[in-house]
């Protein structure tokens, strides 16, 4: 236990709240062990009215991206994959997503060409969720933002990739069903452009939901702790926690799995219409 | 009962509401889901070779329901911390 938690325990229970929001959205700075609370106002600026801060998802979004970059350094040389053991656990993962996520939907032709953006997107999600269950990280995908600017990525890429394939007229052609009788064709329009911008922004919502439902829960259990105040009773919240944690690890898999599998479909939907 | 609702201020009903909103998606969630997973236990015990396929098509269905659900989990949350 750091100074900095036993503080804020201390404070917590003399507050008689735990503050789980401020917990959940505390942004402007970052612990670091043995350093502690490390203030990230200075890096406060902006541009033209967007606040463009470096806050702590943009840091965590950065340890993800370096531990990636790591990761390809040690399992990967000049394109091949190494024979050690992290190699191999990559591996794994590689060939999940190829034989159980894109070949599947998308064919082996298209999901070969496809298939390093579904990879890094499965990776990214995958690592941001993972730090949040490591000491002292976070979750960037717990901030809305995050997962509002994977989705916009989303939305780009499943258009883009369906205008580039069936040309730009060809896209929107295949948005309605053909033979349909004239006088739906107006109501049809608006429905599938709502579903069009829906589908990103279900992407979106269910990943943030997710990752910061599981905090909530967490956060609320180690609650139940101060609450209590007992020596006794800690063991029972304590245990849920653990729980929690584990099944934590599992939805951070599971929804990078969903995110990859769902931008699968969608893309897939778009680059062949009408099956 | 009436009277005890008259003496609730606007931050005390939406407290209310969003506990209230939040059951009510918990049942409709898992009603939906429920009946994916049925569906599909029923479908690999006819068909185990299919068990693959029809997990990720069981994953997919449900991941879309809770997508729903987790918007309306979202707004009660906004609820609770606007109020």
């Amino acid at each position: 236990m750091t100074e900095h938690a036993a503080h804020t325990a201390a404070a917590e229970t003399h507050g008689e709240t735990l503050d789980i929001v401020h917990h959940l959205t505390d942004l402007h700075s970052v612990e670091l062990p043995f350093i502690g609370k490390i203030s990230l106002e200075p890096l406060h600026f902006q541009l033209g009215g967007l606040d463009l801060s470096i806050t702590k998802p943009v840091i965590m979004m950065w340890v993800a991206g370096i531990i990636l970059t790591l990761c390809l350094l040690i399992a990967f040389r000049g394109g091949k994959l190494l024979h050690n053991k992290f190699a191999q656990l990559l591996e794994v993962y590689i060939l999940f997503v190829r034989n159980e996520v894109v070949y599947p939907i998308m064919g082996e032709k298209d999901g070969r060409r496809m298939l390093p953006f579904f990879l890094t997107v499965f990776f990214f999600i995958l690592s941001m969720n993972i730090l949040g269950m490591v000491p002292y990280g976070a979750t960037a995908t717990g901030n809305v933002n995050v997962t509002a600017g994977m989705a916009i990525i989303a939305f780009l890429v499943i258009q883009g990739m369906g205008i580039a394939k069936n040309g730009f007229i060809g896209h929107f052609k295949a948005l309605l069903p053909s033979g349909l009788p004239a006088f739906v064709v107006p109501i049809m329009i608006p429905v599938e452009l709502v579903g069009m911008l829906a589908k990103p922004f279900a992407l979106c919502i269910r990943l943030f939901a997710n990752m910061v439902a599981g905090h909530a829960v967490i956060l609320a259990f180690l609650g139940l702790i101060f609450m209590a105040k007992s020596y006794i009773l800690a063991p029972l919240p304590l245990a849920g926690v653990i729980f929690i944690s584990l099944l934590e690890v599992f939805i951070a898999h599971l929804q990078a799995f969903i995110f990859t599998i769902l931008t699968t479909l969608f893309t897939n939907m778009t680059m062949h219409p009408g099956h | 009962m009436v009277a005890f609702l008259g003496e609730l201020t606007n931050t005390a009903y939406a407290y209310l509401s969003a506990g209230l909103g939040a059951g009510l998606v918990t049942i409709g969630a898992g009603l939906g889901i429920g009946r994916i997973a049925a569906n599909a236990m029923d479908g690999i015990a006819r068909q185990p070779e299919a068990t693959a396929k029809i997990q990720t098509a069981m994953i997919i269905s449900a991941a879309l329901i809770e997508g729903i659900a987790l918007l309306s989990a979202v707004i009660c949350l906004l609820l609770n911390l606007k109020a």
